[in-house]
This record gives C-alpha cells, structure tokens and sequence, in this order.
C-alpha cells in the first residue's frame, strides 16, 4: 500500500520558486494553485487538479520526500550547493531527499562521480534515483546506499494508443500479463533498493520485483528526448544548430508545445523531453495496487512561470 | 582495417549478398519475421525495430540462401532482435526465432534489452552478442558492465561527440570488446534508447509527424518574450533532413552520412562501421559500401575535401544538418 508521496521538482527552477511549490503542496493550499491553474494552458489545469485530489482524498498518503533533478537532460545534473540547498529544506521540513540522475555520458561523468562521491559520503539518507545502467552499476560499487532503478531504465512502450493496440493484438490482459522481468533482473544484479515507473500497465510487474518498492509516477509518462537539444540553441547561428555539446542557457524552460490529435494522447514538450498525461487515460484510482508503496509527483514540468494559455 | 557493416532488407537475394560482399561488406545484419511470430502479431509489432514487411525476411528459405551465400564470401550474418522491449508473451518465441537462425547458420545477435541479452546468452554462451546502438552504452562504466554480462560488441548510439567515442571505444578495447559506429543514413531525431513509441502505429514515425499539420494540431506555445518563429523554421528544416525515407540531394545516402568522420572513427579504434540498410535496395546499399571503402582506403591528404569529392554533391555538405558526426563535422 502507499506509505508516502515524493514530491519531484525539476531543475532550473529557482530557489525560491522550488519552496513555494513546496509550500503550496505541503500546506494544500488549493486556493493558490487554482489561481495558478487559471492561467495554464487546460492540460496543466487538469493535470495539477488531479494531482491535489490524490494528495487530498487519498487515504493515509503523505508528502514524506522532496526530489530534485531530471531524469532527461545531461545538463541538469545538480550542483553541489543545489543538493545542500535540498538537504537542508529536507532537514528543515522533517523529509527525505532524493535525487534523481540522467543518462550519464561519458563527458559528463566527472559531474556524476562528485555526485555519487556526496551522496556515498553523507550522513543524510539521499535517495539515488539512476537512469543509466553505467551510472546504476558505478554508485552501487561506490557505496551508495539507497539506489533507485529510474523508469527509464525499463524501456516499455509508451503511448496509450500503441499500447491499446499492441496488448489487443496479443491478446493480453492489461492487468494480468504485460510484464517484463527487468526490476526483479535488475534488482538481482544490482542491489537496488527501489524501482520507479510511469506507465499504466507497468503495474502487474511489480510482483516480481522482489524486495524492491515500488514508486508510480504521476501525470506525465515519458514518450522520448534526445541528446539533440532543439531548444538550447536559440541564440547560435544557423550553421551551429542542432548540435551535441550546444551551450545550456536553460531556454526549453520558456517552451511549451502540445500536440493534438483525435486519437492519441497529447504528446507535450517541455524541457527537451516529450511526455503524456496519464490524466487523459482515466483517473489515479490504479495507485492503489498492493504492490505500489509510492507516489511521485512529478511537478517539474508544470509551467508555473509560463503567463500565456 | 576497419570492417563494413551492412543492413539487409528482406527482399535481398543471394545474389545480392554476393554483389555486397564484392564491393567490400563483411558483414550483414538482418531482421527474421517468420510465420511463428507474423501470424499472431503481424508486422506492426515487430521484433526488431523495423515495423514494415519489407524490412526483414519472412521465409526460412530465402534467409537460408542469403546466409549461405554470406559465408561463401567469407561474411558473417547478425540478427537483430533489438526491440527495446519484448513480453511474457513474445519473449519466447523471440527464442524461437534465436533458435531457428542459430540452425540457419547466424553468427551474432543484436539485443537491446538487457533481460533478452541475459536470456540469449544463457541460452548459447558461444554465440557473439552485439549491444544494439539502442541498448543505450553512454559511458566506459556501461562498457564495462555490458563486457562483465558477456556481450563482445558495442554498437555506439548515433549521438555521441568525438571526445565521447575515443573514451568509449578505449574502455571497449581494454574488455576486449569491438566496437561499431554508424557511418551512413537513417539518423534518429530523438535517442533510439529512449525513443518509447513504437514505429509501427502511424503511418511514419510519431518524431516525424510532429510538425505534420495533417496529423497534429499544435497548441499553446508558451514562450517569453523572445520571437522564436525563425528557429522553428530551422529546427523543421534539421528534423527534415534526418529522416531517411525522404530523398536527399545525392540519391543514395539516405538521409546523413559520416564519410568525413570515418577516418577520425578508424584512429579513435572503431572496429566495424555500419551502414543502415534494412528496407533499402540492394543498388543503393552498393553505392554507400563503394564510397565508405573508397575513404576507408584514402591516406592522401586533404581527406575532407576527398569525400566530399566521394559525395560528389557539394550542397549536401552545405548546411551542415546532413553530417552525421556535426561535431567532427570537415
């Protein structure tokens, strides 16, 4: 059963922004986040309605850990002082925190290892959420004591219609058999102590994920992203564009785009990374399943600071 | 000497495998869709990434004539089977399938699932696993990691800087892993390893429809202040250029070509380089292996100017968004 919600704020949000979403669903303080609503293009609205109905009406749920950093974006790695920044707002609000890591290329793996070397060091509890099986197997080697096997490490399909489709074609209970071994495998592999996923039918693979927990996350479920930043490079020349190593001025936070299609989920894109909201595949009731003992809510894409609808 | 490494289409023949293995292949990869898995789930779900018939082969006979003419020129044979995820209910045939190539006289197999690379290599501990450029190996500790499961070779994911391939291709070589990069066509807009929907379910590909106005409607774009109208213009124009299925300037690329890297891959240690081909004639693919091997072969100077003169399209180097390599881009 649910023991607690994770509370999951992007980076590139500033300080005092990231307290105040806190704040805001720390204390539920639905009168200011349906002001903010007002001004959020309806898929936001919705998705940030549904959010405060599962922390309000489900029972014996709790805010119990705040998480920073991005599952997508090499550049988003935290700084040293950003991770303080959260230990201390941990220690100050009586939570947990955890962190969660991208894809870890190899240039980038200085950034990671200081990480890990913080994190393996500390005296504080941080949860290790990785995305990257390099990354998972060096933190578990490096003495890191709570990893998490991050949700894109299980590469189920995504998108409803495709899978509707595909489940219909072999014949397949949606609650009963789309399952993959992964989680228990990984978990046989590699000591982690958590297996996080964001995806609907994901759910019935649970049981075999050993003495894992298990985190959903909510509403977005992740469709794709790519090295290739289209945003980050705005300001280069036309030849410059479109590049690998183009320079971060963290411009894909200004950007919103959503698709529309009759049949499909809207894929939307923020932050260099294209997802879905599970809100369009019905409600959160599904939470519920035994074998889920956390929520995250993933609140880093919502556009707090975007002013046009 | 670096090895090319060629994708076959399902409709290759013998002969066609002859003619590739003459111009300088040395090795194929293919997809195998027999009846056993098209019967119960057609061809939209595919077990190999590559949703159209077209793209694999669909007769155990056929594929036996084309493995068996590969040999005969002293090439070897891969099978792919690197869909990013297989169920309890497809998983076995995927053995199936595994088993019945292995009869065939298959040499490798390409995975990019780490459960399937596990199962497989129980399966036949002798037969040469290839980590998919999907599996998703960022960095020298993933390497690492994939030697220690027992995989011999590392496809490198198609984005990767240059500094980022010489670390990769020397943590291989220190597992005695080989290591294959891609040279040629069908450059991906988002990373193959976390590219979640399926390519069977829309008539092209979810990346590719985006900025389709047929298909979707798009609404809300939040910006600040900034007008961002010649961006998009020119990031619709990059993301038409990686798309193979559209034809480029020359013809026969296919989309992107690496030709001007290949001499910085060959020094970084790359082993195999790897020229996309399931899905496309067995005219063109003689085309791209001419001209790979050509600047394979090349130690004169001005190497650059030498491929583009290979290319023989000089608009198509122009822009930059056909470079497959943009960082190492001449």
């Amino acid at each position: 059963m649910l023991s607690g919600i994770t509370l999951a704020l992007g980076l590139g949000v500033p300080k005092y922004r990231l307290v105040r979403d806190w704040d805001v669903f720390l204390h539920d303080s639905l009168s200011e986040a349906a002001d903010k609503s007002k001004a959020m293009p309806p898929i936001f609205a919705e998705a940030t309605s549904r959010l405060f109905e599962l922390v309000k009406h489900t029972p014996g749920v709790h805010v119990s850990a705040i998480r920073i950093g991005s599952p997508h974006c090499e550049r988003e790695l935290p700084s040293p002082s950003s991770i303080d920044e959260s230990v201390d707002l941990a220690r100050n609000t009586g939570v947990e925190i955890s962190i969660e890591l991208p894809v870890i290329p190899q240039s980038g793996w200085n950034r990671y290892a200081k990480i890990v070397d913080f994190v393996a060091h500390t005296e504080s509890g941080i949860q290790l959420v990785l995305n990257d099986i390099g990354a998972l197997a060096h933190a578990v080697s490096a003495g890191v004591k709570w990893t998490s096997a991050g949700r894109l490490l299980w590469k189920q399909k995504r998108l409803a219609r495709f899978l509707m489709s595909e489940l219909e074609l072999l014949g397949q209970d949606v609650n009963a058999e789309y399952q993959t071994f992964e989680p228990c495998q990984c978990a046989t592999e590699f000591p982690v102590r958590s297996v996080e996923l964001d995806l609907l039918p994901q759910g019935v693979l649970l049981g075999g994920a050993g003495e894992s927990t298990i985190y959903w996350h909510v509403p977005w479920c992740v469709v794709t992203f790519g090295r290739i930043c289209h945003i980050g490079s705005v300001a280069s020349s036309a030849d410059s564009k479109f590049r690998l190593a183009t320079r971060c001025r963290h411009e894909c936070g200004d950007l919103v785009e959503i698709y529309e299609n009759d049949s499909w989920p809207r894929p939307l894109v923020r932050y260099g990374k294209m997802v879905y909201c599970l809100c369009e595949m019905g409600d959160f009731g599904w939470i519920e399943h035994p074998a889920t003992s956390g929520v995250v809510l993933d609140v880093g894409i919502m556009p707090w600071s975007c002013t046009g609808a | 000497m670096s090895k090319i490494v060629v994708g076959l289409a399902g409709t290759a023949s013998a002969e066609d495998a002859s003619i590739l293995i003459e111009e300088g292949a040395s090795e194929f990869y293919i997809g195998y869709i027999p009846s056993l898995w098209s019967d119960r789930f057609g061809f939209a779900t595919s077990p190999n990434r590559r949703s159209w018939r077209g793209a694999s082969f669909t007769e155990r006979a056929s594929l036996q004539r084309v493995v068996t003419a590969a040999k005969k020129g002293g090439a070897s044979v891969s099978l792919t089977l690197n869909e990013l995820q297989y169920t309890t209910t497809t998983r076995p045939i995927v053995h199936q399938i595994f088993e019945e190539s292995l009869q065939i006289g298959i040499d490798n197999v390409i995975v990019s699932e780490p459960t399937v690379c596990m199962e497989l290599h129980e399966l036949h501990p002798d037969v040469p696993i290839i980590a998919s450029g999907d599996f998703g190996v960022y960095n020298c500790s993933a390497v690492s990691c994939l030697a220690d499961w027992g995989i011999r070779r590392v496809i490198l994911p198609r984005y990767l800087t240059g500094g980022e391939i010489r670390a990769l291709c020397g943590a291989a070589n220190a597992r005695t892993l080989d290591t294959e990069a891609f040279v040629m066509s069908e450059r991906c807009t988002f990373e193959g390893a976390f590219c979640f929907p399926s390519h069977g379910y829309l008539e092209r590909h979810l990346c590719n429809e985006l900025h389709n106005p047929t298909v979707f409607n798009r609404v809300n774009i939040c910006v600040d202040s900034r007008d961002l109208s010649e961006h998009e213009r020119q990031h619709r124009a990059w993301q038409s250029h990686v798309f193979a299925d559209k034809p480029d300037e020359t013809g026969w690329i296919g989309g992107e070509c690496g030709l001007c890297a290949i001499r910085f891959l060959v020094n970084a240690g790359v082993h195999y380089l790897k020229i996309v081909g399931r899905g496309v004639d067995c005219s063109v693919l003689v085309r791209r292996i001419q001209a790979a091997r050509r600047v394979l072969c090349y130690s004169g100077a001005d190497f650059e100017s030498y491929c583009r003169e290979v290319l023989g399209v000089p608009e198509f180097c122009a822009s930059g968004y056909r470079c497959y390599y943009r960082d190492l881009q001449c």
